[in-house]
């Protein structure tokens, strides 16, 4: 191919450099003329087409149709070299109305999606923190360590931490047993008793008592009030969306209807989201029965009549409808975290060898816990970049008008890097709704005990490559690339950089 | 007074939290080594720290670890020198004509480059991707990783490289043509020398990239020779009974050539970063 080109004539010039000749001797010829122009200008294109040709090709071939493939495979039942059949939209019915499992993938990976973006902030912090160091030459020493850690393959390092938090003789138990955090963990844990009288099992003391008392609190003021602990959320969202941060108000309505919507679902249902199919979510919410609807009905006229005022002369100081918001969905996560999680004993912790990664209700806090402190080190590298494009001048302004070192985190540092963050934001969404090679390396293909583990993508690959349902398989990733696509459009929207 | 007391406190808090965090980051690092001096018996007594100088099993542990890694190593290392050498020739003729030209089609190049970074490919991707490997009969096949490592390599590349190469100013490349410098020749004397730097950090990150790729060969490698090092240590991963002593040392053996690679491009890839041409 190289010779192909080096023996192409040199680039055609420019069509702008075109040298015209003298209009005197162009009497003659002109189309003659025009036709060389047009037959030197498809030779210069023709022979860029060909220098790109091999990105092209590879992209087409290699990158774009395995994806548009997966479109149309999706409608065939395919297991491969037995049968394909075309059969229509019987793998996405079969999606919406059998498949708990893959459900079920959705509510792990929404949590991990939500750990995410809690452990994106350290990296932040440790890069400001490199940042402001006053000498550059520390910092270049911590930049080159920073980038040491790179040279152990990603899969040493999982491996090396999956040892780390092995029952027997990994270094998490060790630690906890010898600060006593163990002990600590195990009264949280409390231990599972009999109550004589019922014959029924209670939980004595520590998390799961709380949990008892948090979900008693949960039916018996929630329940009838908001329709539960998911309606005071969507109360509290409705509430924060009136709130003065959200500035056009087409935008601020289209929120609210769809607070409104995953409202009614919530009070009429009044079951966890995610629970079920997004299917019958949406029939849920249209057979609300109506003895359900009266009170959420009244909140969001109310809601509504506040919503229309405030175009007029503000009645309600906004700050405040926006602290009311926060303090409701804060109220209702604080229910959440303390009612619906640690519901029972989760035992191990007594004899001071809890398996992180062999019991089910230790799988997912092994998963949020892994890795910390959670800090990348080439996005603080990369952060770095960010921060040093900052001059002096600026916190020194800041320093003059009193910003403390707190305050300059959130009015210098942050908005510089926010461009990089929103890019390492869709990023990682992306990479947690499609990831799955940790989770296989670490429970196998089919997520560890109870399929504790699986997140959707682990799902497909065991759909595929261990049930032999391509077809089925292709279906599952339409339906998962459909959703990063919303979030994805969704972040774009509403996720700008304000400067 | 005060304020210089203050001052160097807030210096000792920051270098406390970097201290901290790269504590984290090395402490695998560390384990893995300490592991790999030690016998069994050393290992059940004590762990994770290393033991007195003399004791350690070095020679044993590492010819071992070797043997056990050597194949999968020289597989990662041909695939991935591969897949990056392609990878950079072909994306840096492709930002070249679209950084330099305008001509029918190069939006239509451009985003559709660019966009596949918002396609993100799904598990299911994989399935097709596997189809058509096996239609292409590439199954079991080392080339299978350098066409796919050199063809996923192009987006960020492109990206980057092409807003690189707007920025060198056309002045040059208009006297290289008027000296009668083909296409070839410029990129040769224009483009390599300027944007060296880039270049190489972007090769390094895609090195990483093609060596840590567990996925592709996972579905693609029937026999074992073919193993990449990934493969191979998840392999090692699965067997009952683990002597940690040589597996250390045989996952310390998978990380010479990163460390070699570093040794030697360090200063070219901190700089790279730090320019802040690598973004997203």
């Amino acid at each position: 191919m190289s010779s192909i080109l080096t023996t192409a004539p040199p680039a055609a010039p420019d069509p702008g450099n075109t040298p015209r000749p003298p209009a005197t001797t162009a009497a003659p010829a002109p189309s003659r003329r025009r036709r060389s122009a047009v037959f030197s200008k498809l030779r210069h294109w023709s022979v860029l087409y060909l220098l790109m040709g091999a990105t092209v090709v590879g992209m087409v071939v290699f990158s774009y149709y395995p994806k548009i493939d997966v479109v149309l495979r999706s409608f065939y039942r395919w297991e491969p070299q037995y049968i394909e059949d075309y059969i229509g939209w019987e793998h996405y019915k079969n999606i919406f109305t059998q498949d708990p499992l893959f459900w079920q993938s959705f509510r792990l990976v929404v949590i991990l999606l939500l750990a995410n973006l809690v452990k994106m902030w350290p990296s932040v912090f440790a890069a400001i923190a490199l940042h402001r160091l006053r000498s550059d030459r520390a910092r270049y020493v911590y930049q080159v360590l920073f980038v040491v850690p790179m040279v152990i393959p990603v899969m040493v390092w999982l491996l090396i931490w999956k040892s780390f938090f092995e029952a027997e003789g990994g270094i998490v138990n060790g630690f906890l047993n010898a600060t006593g955090l163990m002990s600590l963990l195990h009264w949280l844990d409390g231990s599972p008793a009999v109550d004589v009288a019922t014959g029924q099992r209670v939980s004595s003391g520590g998390m799961p008592w709380l949990a008892e008392r948090v979900s008693a609190f949960d039916q018996a003021v929630l329940q009838p009030v908001v329709g539960g602990v998911w309606g005071l959320i969507a109360l509290g969202g409705m509430v924060a969306v009136l709130s003065p941060g959200w500035r056009s108000i087409g935008r601020r309505w289209l929120a609210w209807v769809f607070l409104l919507g995953y409202a009614l679902w919530a009070w009429g249902g009044a079951a966890p989201p995610l629970r079920d199919s997004p299917g019958a979510v949406v029939v849920g919410s249209l057979l609300v029965p109506a003895g359900w609807l009266w009170l959420p009905m009244m909140f969001a006229v109310a809601l509504g009549v506040v919503a229309w005022l405030r175009r007029g002369p503000a009645l309600v100081r906004e700050d405040r409808v926006r602290w009311v918001g926060g303090v409701l969905i804060a109220a209702g996560a604080a229910v959440v975290l303390l009612g619906k999680v640690w519901t029972e004993p989760v035992g191990g912790f007594g004899e001071g060898q809890p398996s992180w990664l062999g019991n089910s209700r230790l799988i997912v806090p092994t998963l949020i816990l892994w890795g910390f402190p959670w800090v990348g080190t080439v996005g603080v590298l990369l952060y770095l970049a960010g921060l040093q494009q900052i001059s002096k001048d600026v916190y020194e302004a800041a320093e003059l008008d009193g910003v403390g070192p707190v305050g300059m985190v959130f009015r210098i540092e942050l908005p510089l890097i926010l461009t990089m963050f929103r890019i390492n934001l869709i990023f990682m969404t992306i990479g947690t709704l499609t990831g799955y090679e940790m989770n296989l390396i670490l429970f196998g293909p089919e997520g560890g005990t109870n399929n504790a583990a699986m997140v959707p993508g682990l799902y497909i690959f065991w759909q595929s490559f261990y049930e032999s349902k391509f077809g089925y398989a292709c279906a599952l990733g339409m339906v998962m690339f459909t959703m990063i696509l919303v979030l994805t459009i969704i972040y774009q929207r509403y996720v700008r950089v304000e400067k | 007074m005060s304020l210089a007391k203050q001052r160097s406190r807030a210096e000792w808090f920051k270098h406390g939290v970097l201290v901290f965090v790269l504590g984290f980051a090395f402490y695998p690092l560390l384990v893995m080594v300490a592991i790999s001096f030690k016998s069994t018996d050393q290992f059940n007594r004590n762990p994770y720290f290393f033991d007195a100088p003399g004791e350690w099993n070095v020679a044993a542990n590492w010819s071992r670890g070797w043997e056990t890694v050597r194949d999968s190593v020289a597989n990662s290392i041909v695939t991935s020198v591969g897949a990056v050498a392609a990878a950079m020739v072909m994306a840096v003729l492709t930002s070249y004509v679209l950084a330099r030209y305008r001509f029918p089609g190069r939006g239509l190049v451009y985003y559709g480059i660019i966009g596949s970074m918002f396609l993100p490919g799904t598990a299911a991707t994989l399935v097709t991707t596997f189809n058509l490997i096996r239609n292409l009969g590439l199954i079991n096949n080392l080339w299978t990783l350098v066409i796919f490592g050199a063809v996923s390599g192009q987006v960020a590349a492109v990206f980057i490289l092409k807003q690189y190469i707007e920025d060198i100013p056309r002045e040059l490349f208009e006297s290289a043509q008027i000296d009668g410098a083909g296409h070839l020749q410029q990129v040769w004397n224009i483009v390599l020398p300027l944007s060296g730097s880039i270049l190489g950090t972007l090769a390094i990150l895609q090195f990483l990239g093609a060596w840590n790729n567990l996925m592709l060969p996972l579905v693609v490698f029937r026999d074992e020779e073919l193993f990449t090092v990934p493969l191979r240590l998840m392999q090692l991963e699965g067997d009952i009974v683990k002597e940690w002593g040589p597996l250390m040392a045989g996952y310390a053996v998978t990380s010479i050539p990163l460390v070699l690679l570093f040794l030697f491009t360090m200063r070219l890839f901190v700089k790279g970063i730090a320019s802040g041409a690598v973004k997203g």
